[in-house]
């Protein structure tokens, strides 16, 4: 445990009033003993069958990719789409790249500025979220199998001094001395590892190094050459954000959550309007439906405003019409009770 | 370590999260922390007949992602993780389905097998924390839950959710806020909170 981490509950505070105390220790020794936990594990056997989990076990952490499991590939998957943003702006970095020189190499998590990959790793959808261990390989390099990459262990006599194009990489608060690697792309070398014997590194902090820049890369030997002098890295500190900085951030997430939530609101209302409305004026049902479709196009609710809209269809008597657009939604969803809904509507009135 | 810093962890840290947790595949982490789970869960606010399948989901998912791998996220806070991004989109589902149940609903199975005395105060206590917790956001909610009433380390949740540090302890704060002043108003306007709760579980 670290200062950071030591946090005193809220029930072992004096300072409390003992009704919150007493809530909360309601919460906590809530063992949840009504849940037949014994049973539940018996449906996720029977759900995931014999055998290790995933189709194999997870890669142990720190294994490279080439080590990866069919469980890795899967979390590569969702990684893919966790960081999809950045790793889309690296593809481009690299479709340029790869035309500037034949040793070319495909762009790493390492080698995108951090700043891009936060957000689009915030929220990823419910799909399967990687494991830690596996997220942290996902940042790390990833070779390729036929582009050679440099590093920093690569023959003293491999590299020369190159123009290095954009790097930035955020070192970890109170990292230790060793030597700092930070990752870069060079017009004419894939990857180049530089080293910065700083020392540690107190503070988080950004390490840049300008465009158009001469480094050296590779050996100490070259490191000691005078271009590389030249080529000191540009250090600038990247302060903590301050509560104000976090309590805004907090406030626009908030923001954007409302009007999300507002957006739903008023999908739900409208669609509750149009679905009253069927019985009593199927017009102006099929107007409702059909301006939500419009408005909301593709959401949680389009399965059921498209019922809803065949259904006016039907009350309207545009019979032929409300098959032909019911056959596509009644194929997709078979088993929905809004397809048996709009089936028995179909049928009832052919039967007339 | 990009992913680390990126959460503000710092080396230390990482090292006490990367704790003596071996690989768990999913029917072990079901043993070991399916009480966990289905704590959280609730305490997220599901409704208790919602419990099971969101439990059997959150571990399919963990066993579809290969199980728990070491990491700086402890196997409790990786399922919390998942469990959080599936009461989020159950939540929005649940509200297309305009699925309305009440808070007292949601407790009454939980106490069931107690004595009728003791069951009475603590499902009124449940009731009174729900109803508390239903006050704040779903990523404050997930946050509070873990550390005040599930003991989980701040770091551990911020590696988890994927959120830096500062964050996590940010909404910590302003949850612990929240969560005051909900219990004072309802200690205030006790005699008077059926009629509010009605008007709140109303669709």
């Amino acid at each position: 445990m670290t200062a950071r981490d030591t946090v005193q509950r809220l029930v072992e505070s004096r300072e409390e009033s003992t009704e919150l105390r007493s809530l909360l220790e309601a919460g906590i020794s809530d063992d949840v003993s009504d849940y037949d936990f014994a049973r539940g594990l018996q449906t996720h056997l029977a759900s995931v069958g014999p055998g290790p989990s995933g189709g194999g076990p997870a890669a142990p952490a720190g294994a490279g990719p080439g080590a990866s499991s069919a469980a890795g590939a899967t979390s590569a998957k969702a990684l893919a789409l966790a960081i999809g943003v950045p790793v889309v702006s690296a593809i481009a970095a690299f479709a340029v790249f790869a035309t500037h020189g034949p040793t070319a190499t495909g762009p790493t998590a390492a080698n995108t500025p951090v700043e891009a990959l936060a957000p689009a790793a915030r929220e990823p959808e419910v799909a399967t979220p990687a494991s830690p261990a596996e997220v942290g390989r996902a940042f790390a390099p990833a070779p390729s199998d036929d582009t050679p990459r440099a590093s920093s262990h690569a023959p003293s006599g491999s590299q020369r001094p190159s123009t290095i194009q954009s790097s930035k990489v955020i070192l970890a608060e109170n990292e230790p001395a060793a030597p700092q690697h930070v990752v870069g792309v060079a017009d004419d070398h894939p990857t180049i590892h530089r080293t910065f014997p700083e020392g540690p590194v107190e503070s988080r902090r950004s390490i840049g190094v300008q465009s158009g820049e001469t480094a050296a890369a590779g050996s100490s030997g070259a490191r000691a050459a005078a271009p590389a002098e030249a080529a000191r890295p540009v250090v600038r500190e990247e302060p903590r954000p301050s509560e104000e900085e976090l309590a805004r951030a907090e406030r626009a997430r908030d923001e954007a959550r409302r009007a999300e939530e507002n957006t739903l609101q008023r999908e739900m209302d409208e669609l509750m309007r149009a679905k009253r409305a069927l019985s009593s004026d199927p017009k102006l049902a099929l107007q409702l439906a059909e301006r939500g479709q419009r408005e909301f196009k593709l959401s949680l609710l389009s399965e059921e405003r498209e019922h809803v809209l065949l259904l006016a269809l039907i009350g309207v008597g545009r019979v032929s019409e409300a098959e032909r657009r019911a056959a596509p939604y009644l194929a997709s969803h078979p088993d929905s009770p809004f397809a048996r809904r709009v089936r028995a509507a179909l049928d009832a009135r052919k039967s007339r | 370590m990009t992913d680390l810093a990126l959460r503000g962890i710092n080396q230390r840290e990482f090292g006490t999260l990367l704790a003596e947790e071996p690989h768990l595949d999913s029917a072990e982490l079901f043993r070991r922390h399916a009480p966990f789970v289905a704590k959280f869960i609730l305490r997220m606010g599901v409704p208790r007949a919602d419990l099971d399948d969101l439990m059997q989901e959150v571990f399919l998912i963990a066993h579809r992602g290969g199980g728990y791998t070491p990491g700086p996220a402890k196997p409790t806070t990786y399922l919390a993780s998942i469990a959080f991004r599936l009461v989020h989109t159950e939540r929005r589902k649940r509200r297309v389905r305009s699925f309305v149940e009440t808070n007292e609903e949601r407790v009454q199975d939980a106490v069931g097998s107690q004595d009728p005395e003791h069951a009475a105060v603590h499902r009124q206590r449940l009731e009174q924390l729900q109803r508390a917790l239903d006050t704040l956001d779903e990523d404050k909610r997930a946050v509070f839950v873990l550390v005040e009433l599930q003991g989980e380390s701040v770091v551990s949740i911020a590696a988890a959710l994927g959120i830096p540090v500062d964050t996590a302890h940010s909404r910590l704060r302003a949850a612990r806020k929240l969560f005051k002043e909900a219990v004072a108003r309802q200690s205030g306007v006790e005699p008077g909170l059926g009629a509010v709760v009605a008007e709140e579980v109303t669709p």
